[in-house]
């Protein structure tokens, strides 16, 4: 039975062989000196750009773009070589055929193929190490703007965030969970051979589209030969390389519209007129006159001006060619995207030049050179006070956004610049906010960067004797920066409310980072019968620079972003560099492919800690066993490939400040002073006190895994199993105020933490008829424990996650001994207290009919802090990931779904919703408040709508905690292959369109924009210091009006010549 | 075998050239923001920032202020006041606030050891780098030092009582410092007027214009006085009294030119012993950590709510006002009543005051006073008043306040005469008849308290006098109806302190 209905599975390949035998039989028997063929692909379409090489000879040839390829022989009985990117390597005996059809098999499933591993590569069946990728064949048709998208959803383990969805935005990508309390989290990323800087932004740099594999070094075992900047594992990017062949000439397209996916259900006009009056009332004071005749008043949709559909649109155009000898890839791009939050976009120009040259059989050179530019612009989101999307959903309804009036329009609004403003007279009771759209539109707070960047590596190869190269390379990194802040005055008459400031103000800061780095390798790999050698040592050195010249200054004319015209100017500097000095070594071993071990070895020295703190060692093995090679496997049909694996290593983390180690006294004139008379003196203190022991967090590592390969190639499985424990994390330890330490702390190896988790991919592929079906799945648990903090079992850290309007300042995360890190510590809610009887036992005092009610934990019958406990964490127990893609015929469609599960999220961006009269005046509220307590038994979820009502109610809670678990439709596509026939004419070798659909749907239960928030990252903060900060981790899933994902609509084209 | 010795070679070579520049590629110095610990002291400049470094911590924008970490004693009149009426309310400014052991009131603790920690720094770094300076730079770096050190002392001990004795420069070796005990108040005041003493004979008389707000041997001499009041030796508080008039630069300002001590314009007038100097930077950003800090909130907390923009910035809080009973206990014709305390229905550079506040947790205005030293109102407005904070300096310590403890310290040397001469000058200067000399005792402090509460409200000190004579109980019965909690003489120390190092006793009843 079983075999059965495997038996197609099984014989298909089989029929496949015969059929390309048959292939090669129909030919003429007489040998010839020229052979000619055309080659095809699994769905019969000719393949261009195969090379054909005749074995032992310099002689090859190049299919065309019908497949069709000439080799004049010198040999008449030579083997010929087809191989191309992307397939495998066919060897044919030529005998006497002179016509040879080929159909080329892709490289689907094939462990053949080599992991990019660090300081060299692997083959992936001999891999010993957690080493997952993400190659050019699954990223290729896809539309995407950045690196982190190639990533997301497709890697066991892998979670990556968009932290915000502006364009060009940051985000974080936490392999095997977080990895530090206070020393970052994001992993180390090396794009060819390039370590990139851990500034915010540097990663946008790359083309998606130059991108040929991304090899994720998840566990110790992989990633110690990265030694102190590897516990948060390493992402290698492989770029595009020339291949030998004719010129191929690649055009892709795409072009779309985003759109906002989702409206927060808020009052209208006249339902808020009534609410704020009944507020109001029910405090005991005097309605608004203005709200008498609620019914009469308009509403205007401030969601409706602020968030609109943007265009986006893509260019990318590739050259590859090359000899055996010399090879080039050359790519240029173009990436406009606007936002769908007015007046943000991105834009990206890129160009790569890759060459490679054989300038003997052993000497080898070449380089990568790459370029881009990008320009960036965005209103302030994700900020408590002054985030543009806050704003928007507090704006009064009936209040109109622009007015064509220059001045008094009534007694509370201004025409300003074709907006209507609040006029300070207007009482504060009534006070409406900001003018949202003319804060993020023209008038205040542009935050516009800029950023240059430069990547550069060269290299050179000798093989010294067979088996020994050297390889030195030389990396170079530049990125400028120009963070512009401008600010327009307002009149005085109109100003004084919130962050509105009369006075304009302007500031530009650039910023430079160079980043060399030489590596130098010696590479000997040894056969000896069964046992095959590979043996690594090496030198690498790195030094990161960082300069920062800012100038701020004041009264500038309104607009103008340059220091021409501006007075009060003032200028402050930064400027440090880091160094790291390293020795590599790796021995990898097998025994007839069959046993496998891999050792790393590296020695770091770091110019993060004192002189005689400066070295650490991190060390590394790993072993597998690839049962399937074993007598008793091997026979059983089903089993392609099985392999166990095993490791063990320890890794650093060295991604602290400068100088945390030394007592250091502050000598920047401009961000420190007093003042003599009236003039401004600069003053100086000690910014720091160090412990000159500080040294690297460590994170030793335990990995298990599985890898096979099963019933003929049809399911790829692949299971690994980890521990991660963190420790000597470096923390701040507190010290007594009276020792005038900074910030009364002094950092030290304080912290623990562990990390466990399990990581399934699971691939099919199957041929269904005439559909080619693949799916590839992933899900990975994610399980964080804090294990030790100053040393006693109940410490905690807490981190004030800031006062919005709508709380009552004491929502925090608390990260405790015991716990996951980044907890939300609040209140239980406990519906509303429904009568007199009920208010008198809730144990709160100050509390009415209609008030929340929280729950007393500890039954003292008294609400307070000590009733305070976990309610919830942003961090997710569960990722994953499907892709599901089909073709038919010249159809092909993929749907790929991404999501996370056990993960809440602190609303407080909703939690302005806890009352309708805000701190300084009134503020709108969602439609829910409709369904506010009005008495006994009308509402247990929404409190009563009074001016007087108790702050209670807006206490942190469980109330603004919500289930942030969604499945998303990250990417949806159908595209279209024109037939051969068609394009044959035409030149070209192959053309498609797609239409393709990105973050389509997704399922959640979350009220607020996007469920996926990520850690704090307040965007454009308007210094190129705090820009590059990390996100926090102990802020994560903390909603603070994070700039939602749009819903793309695109279409696209992919040209071959 | 010759390409395996080239392998070597290349080997070599690069082994070498890493090894060579090994030293030097794993040094770095801190560019910018930063100097090391032994490199930083490499010239006069350092020395002044640094010493800058410490003046910063007594001006930020809070540390000064009534809101603030320094939690002076100056709002008393206007927290009994809100805590009266607010009954139940956690106003962070109310008296109240002395029931339990709140960050604000301990905070001042924190300000005052930086003050201190940068003052040993300083003694220090004199020693061990001090021979860039020249002799008289070098007396005045150590008279300054020992004048904040002194000044930061002589408050713990005023504030706190029992307080930490730390006169090194702390680094992490140091395992000592994190389980000190506290010294008792004696040792405290006796180091605060040993550094007092020394920072006298060390400061000049004057500095140039361009360092208007140093300290100066006045500054350590009229706080030394202070500092005898308060340990009782009266014939050393004499002659430092003595000392500081013999110094001959300061006077009471014309009654006439009254309001000139709180205004933006005219600053470290004759009258001013010790000023904390302000500045405002138009279109500086505002720094929440108090940096860059020119600017002090005063302005702000101080204008009564609503008021509007041009008068007050950001329309004022009214956090900090006054109460009518201060209103009322002025004498007829008090020039001082007149020019810095202002009700409903008074006028006021053009503007008559009015119950603006109608929101109900600031129900306190309605019957309330302000104060005209630090709300200033538009006449003193420089361009941009809008942004949050206010230029004006605050004078912690001034001649007309020196001549009221002058007068209790002849009082108290037997010399009823001579205090009251003292006594009258401040009088008279506020358009008073002089007082008739009484030698009985109560009468003489009832006539002292008095003139202070009319003269020193809403500034630093008052409140201290009523807890120094012992006198705070029975005026806050009088005035208010209100019982003095014992533990009200002294402030809190801060628990975070005392979670750290279990050494430190927080003061009785907190």
């Amino acid at each position: 039975m079983r075999n059965f209905f495997l038996m197609p599975l099984i014989y298909l390949p089989r029929v496949f062989f015969l059929f390309t035998l048959f292939s090669i039989v129909s030919v003429n028997l007489f040998a010839q000196k020229t052979v000619t063929g055309t080659i095809t692909g699994e769905d019969n379409k000719p393949v261009s750009s195969v090379n054909i090489k005749e074995k032992g000879t310099s002689g090859g040839a190049i299919s065309d773009a019908n497949g069709k390829y000439k080799i004049d022989l010198k040999n008449s009985k030579s083997i010929l070589i087809f191989s191309a990117v992307g397939y495998s390597t066919q060897e044919i005996a030529v005998e006497n055929k002179t016509v040879i059809d080929v159909s080329v098999v892709i490289k689907e499933q094939t462990l053949d193929e080599a992991t990019v591993i660090g300081y060299g590569s692997q083959r992936k069946k001999l891999l010993t190490g957690a080493v997952s990728s993400v190659t050019a064949k699954d990223i290729s048709n896809l539309p995407l703007t950045g690196l982190d998208q190639a990533l997301q959803g497709r890697i066991a383990g892998v979670q990556v965030t968009q932290n915000t969805g502006e364009p060009g935005g940051n985000i974080s990508v936490r392999i095997r969970g977080v990895g530090s309390i206070s020393a970052g989290s994001e992993p180390l990323y090396i794009v060819d051979g390039i370590p990139m800087t851990q500034i915010a932004g540097g990663l946008n740099s790359i083309n998606p589209n130059d991108i040929e594999r991304i090899d994720v070094l998840k566990d110790a075992a992989s990633a110690a030969i990265y030694g102190s900047r590897a516990s948060n594992g390493v992402v290698l990017v492989t770029t595009k390389h020339g291949k030998a062949g004719k010129i191929a000439l690649n055009f892709d397209a795409y072009a779309g519209t985003q759109q906002s996916v989702k409206k927060i259900d808020l009052l209208n006009g006249p339902q808020f007129a009534t609410l704020a009056n009944e507020n109001l009332v029910n405090g005991g004071l005097a309605p608004n006159p203005d709200w008498n005749n609620p019914s009469s008043l308009p509403t205007y949709d401030w969601q409706d001006e602020v968030l609109g559909s943007a265009p986006l649109q893509n260019y990318n155009i590739s050259a590859s060619s090359g000899t055996d000898k010399s090879r080039t890839y050359f790519s240029l791009g173009y990436l406009n995207q606007d936002g769908i939050l007015q007046n943000s976009h991105y834009k990206r120009y890129t160009a790569r030049l890759n060459s490679d040259y054989d300038i003997t059989k052993r000497i080898k050179v070449g380089g990568t050179f790459n370029f881009s530019f990008d320009d960036k612009r965005t209103p302030i989101t994700g900020s408590s006070d002054k985030g543009s999307l806050n704003n928007m959903v507090r704006m009064w309804p009936v209040n109109p956004i622009f007015s064509s009036i220059d001045g008094d329009i009534n007694n509370a609004l201004y025409g300003y610049k074709g907006y209507a403003l609040v006029k300070a007279a207007a009482p504060a009771l009534y006070y409406p906010g900001l003018n949202n759209v003319a804060y993020i539109d023209r008038v205040h707070y542009q935050y516009p960067q800029k950023s240059t960047n430069v990547l550069l590596a060269v290299f050179g190869e000798y093989e010294i004797i067979d088996g020994l190269k050297f390889r030195t390379s030389f990396n170079y990194l530049r990125n400028n920066s120009l963070f512009q802040f401008s600010r327009d005055g307002v009149p005085p008459a109109i100003d004084g409310r919130g962050p509105l400031i009369a006075i304009s103000a302007y500031s530009e800061t650039w910023r430079q980072i160079d980043q060399y780095n030489w590596i130098n390798t010696l590479t000997y790999s040894k056969h000896i019968n069964d046992h095959n050698f590979t043996i690594v040592a090496g030198t690498d050195a790195l030094k990161n620079t960082y300069r920062q010249v800012g100038v701020d200054g004041s009264g500038n004319p309104s607009g103008q972003y340059n220091l021409n015209s501006i007075s009060n100017l003032n200028v402050n500097g930064y400027n440090e560099s880091y160094s790291l000095l390293s020795y590599i070594g790796r021995i990898t071993y097998d025994y007839k492919n069959k046993y496998l071990l891999t050792a790393n070895f590296r020695r770091d020295g770091s110019t993060k800690f004192a002189p005689a703190n400066q070295y650490g060692n991190f060390p590394s093995a790993s072993i597998g066993w690839r049962l399937s090679e074993e007598p008793f496997i091997k026979n059983i049909k089903a089993i392609n490939e099985l392999k166990l694996r095993g490791s063990y290593g320890i890794v650093g983390n060295q991604n602290i400040p400068n100088f945390k180690y030394a007592s250091t006294y502050s000598n920047n004139a401009g961000l420190y002073n007093y003042v003599l008379g009236n003039t401004v003196v600069p003053a100086a203190y000690r910014n720091n006190i160090g412990d000159p022991g500080i040294t690297w967090e460590k994170s030793a590592q335990t990995n298990f895994g599985l890898d096979a390969v099963l019933f003929n190639n049809l399911i790829t499985l692949s299971a690994d199993y980890y521990i991660k424990k963190q420790s000597d994390m470096l923390g701040d330890g507190p010290v007594p105020s009276y020792l005038d330490a900074p910030g009364d702390k002094i950092t030290k190896n304080l912290f623990s933490m562990e990390n466990k988790g399990l990581e399934l991919l699971l691939g099919v592929i199957k041929k269904i008829g005439q559909v080619n079906f693949s799916a590839t799945a992933n899900f990975s648990t994610l399980d964080n424990k804090i294990t030790k903090l100053l040393g006693s079992a109940t410490d905690y850290i807490s981190l004030p996650l800031g006062s919005l309007q709508g709380d009552d300042g004491g929502s925090q995360t608390r990260s405790a001994v015991g716990e996951r890190i980044g907890n939300f510590w609040g209140y239980v809610a406990d519906g509303i207290i429904q009568d007199a009887a009920e208010a008198a036992s809730s144990g709160m005092s100050g509390v009415k009919p209609g008030d929340r009610r929280f729950k007393d934990l500890n039954g003292d019958k008294k609400i307070d802090a000590n009733d305070k406990t976990i309610i919830g964490n942003g961090l997710p127990k569960y990722i994953f990931g499907l892709n599901l893609s089909a073709t038919y015929k010249d159809f092909d469609f993929s749907v790929f779904f991404q999501g996370q599960a056990g993960v809440q999220v602190a609303n407080m961006f909703n939690a302005y919703a806890m009352h309708i009269a805000g701190d300084n005046g009134f503020i709108n509220g969602p439609a829910k408040w409709l369904n506010r307590w009005t008495g006994k038994g009308t509402s247990n979820d929404m409190p009563r709508n009074s001016y007087d009502a108790p702050s209670s109610n807006r206490y942190f809670s469980s109330a603004y905690i919500e289930n942030a678990s969604f499945v998303r439709i990250r990417n949806m596509q159908l595209g279209y292959t024109l037939p051969v026939k068609l394009i044959s004419k035409m030149r070209i070798n192959s053309l498609r369109f797609y239409i393709s659909a990105q973050n389509l749907h997704t399922f959640t239960k979350y009220t607020g924009y996007d469920p996926e928030v990520g850690s704090r990252f307040q965007s454009n903060a308007g210094d190129a210091k705090q820009a590059s900060d990390e996100v926090n981790p102990l802020s994560t899933g903390v909603d603070y009006g994070r700039y939602p994902l749009p819903r793309t609509i695109l279409v696209g084209l992919n040209l071959r010549f | 075998m010759k390409k395996i010795l080239i392998a070597c070679l290349i080997t070599a070579a690069a082994v070498f050239i890493l090894q060579a520049c090994k030293k030097s590629f794993l040094t770095a110095e801190p560019q910018t923001g930063a100097a090391f610990d032994q490199t930083y002291f490499k010239s006069k400049k350092d020395f002044v920032a640094f010493t800058f470094g410490a003046y910063s911590e007594l001006g930020g924008t809070w540390n000064f202020a009534p809101l603030g970490k320094g939690m002076q004693g100056w709002v008393v009149e206007s927290n009994i006041f809100l805590h009266d009426v607010n009954q139940g309310s956690e106003q962070p400014y109310d008296l109240n606030t002395f029931a339990t052991p709140t960050s604000q009131l301990a905070s001042g603790w924190t300000v005052l050891y930086k003050i201190i920690s940068r003052a040993n720094v300083l003694l220090e770094k004199l020693v061990s780098d001090g021979a860039v300076l020249t002799a008289a730079e070098k007396d005045f770096a150590e008279g300054e030092a020992k004048f904040l050190r002194g000044f930061a002392y002589y408050s713990l001990a005023q504030k706190y009582g029992d307080a930490i004795l730390y006169l090194k420069s702390y680094d992490v070796s140091d395992a000592e410092a994190l389980s000190l005990a506290r010294s008792p108040e004696a040792q405290v005041w006796a180091q605060a007027i040993a550094d007092l003493t020394a920072a006298a004979q060390k400061l000049p008389k004057d500095w140039d214009v361009a360092n208007l707000g140093r300290a100066t041997k006045g500054s350590a001499l009229g706080y030394l006085a202070n500092a005898y009041m308060y340990t009782k030796e009266w014939p050393k508080a004499k002659q430092a009294s003595i000392d500081l008039d013999a110094v001959g630069k300061y006077s009471l300002l014309p009654t006439a030119n009254i309001r000139d001590l709180f205004s933006y314009q005219t600053e470290n007038t004759a009258e001013s012993i010790f000023e904390i100097q302000y500045y405002f930077v138009p279109g500086a950003k505002v720094n929440w950590d108090g940096s860059p800090n020119y600017g002090q909130f005063l302005n702000w907390v101080c204008g009564p709510q609503g008021i509007g923009n041009d008068y007050a910035v950001f329309n004022g809080t009214g956090a900090v006002v006054g109460s009518m009973q201060l209103a009322n206990s002025f004498e007829p014709n008090d020039v001082r009543r007149q020019q810095f305390i202002k009700v409903a229905g008074e006028s006021y550079k053009g503007e008559t005051m009015r119950t603006i506040c109608n929101i109900p947790n600031n129900i306190a205005q309605n019957n309330s006073c302000f104060s005209a030293k630090w709300w200033t109102g538009t006449a003193d407005n420089i361009t941009n008043i809008q942004e949050w904070w206010w230029a004006q300096n605050i004078i912690a310590f001034r001649y007309a306040e020196f001549l009221l403890n002058y007068s209790e310290i002849l009082f108290e040397s037997g010399d009823a005469a001579g205090a009251y001469s003292k006594l009258n000058q401040v009088r008279v200067r506020a358009g008073l008849a002089p007082r008739v000399m009484q030698a009985d005792r109560e009468t003489f402090f009832t006539h002292l308290m008095k003139e202070r509460r009319s003269e020193l409200n809403f500034e630093p000190n008052l409140w201290f006098h009523y807890t120094r004579t012992g006198r705070a109980a029975k005026f806050l019965l009088d005035e208010y109806a209100f019982t003095m909690q014992t533990k009200w003489n002294h402030y809190p120390v801060p628990q975070g302190d005392i979670d750290l190092n279990p050494k430190i006793v927080q003061n009785a009843g907190y």
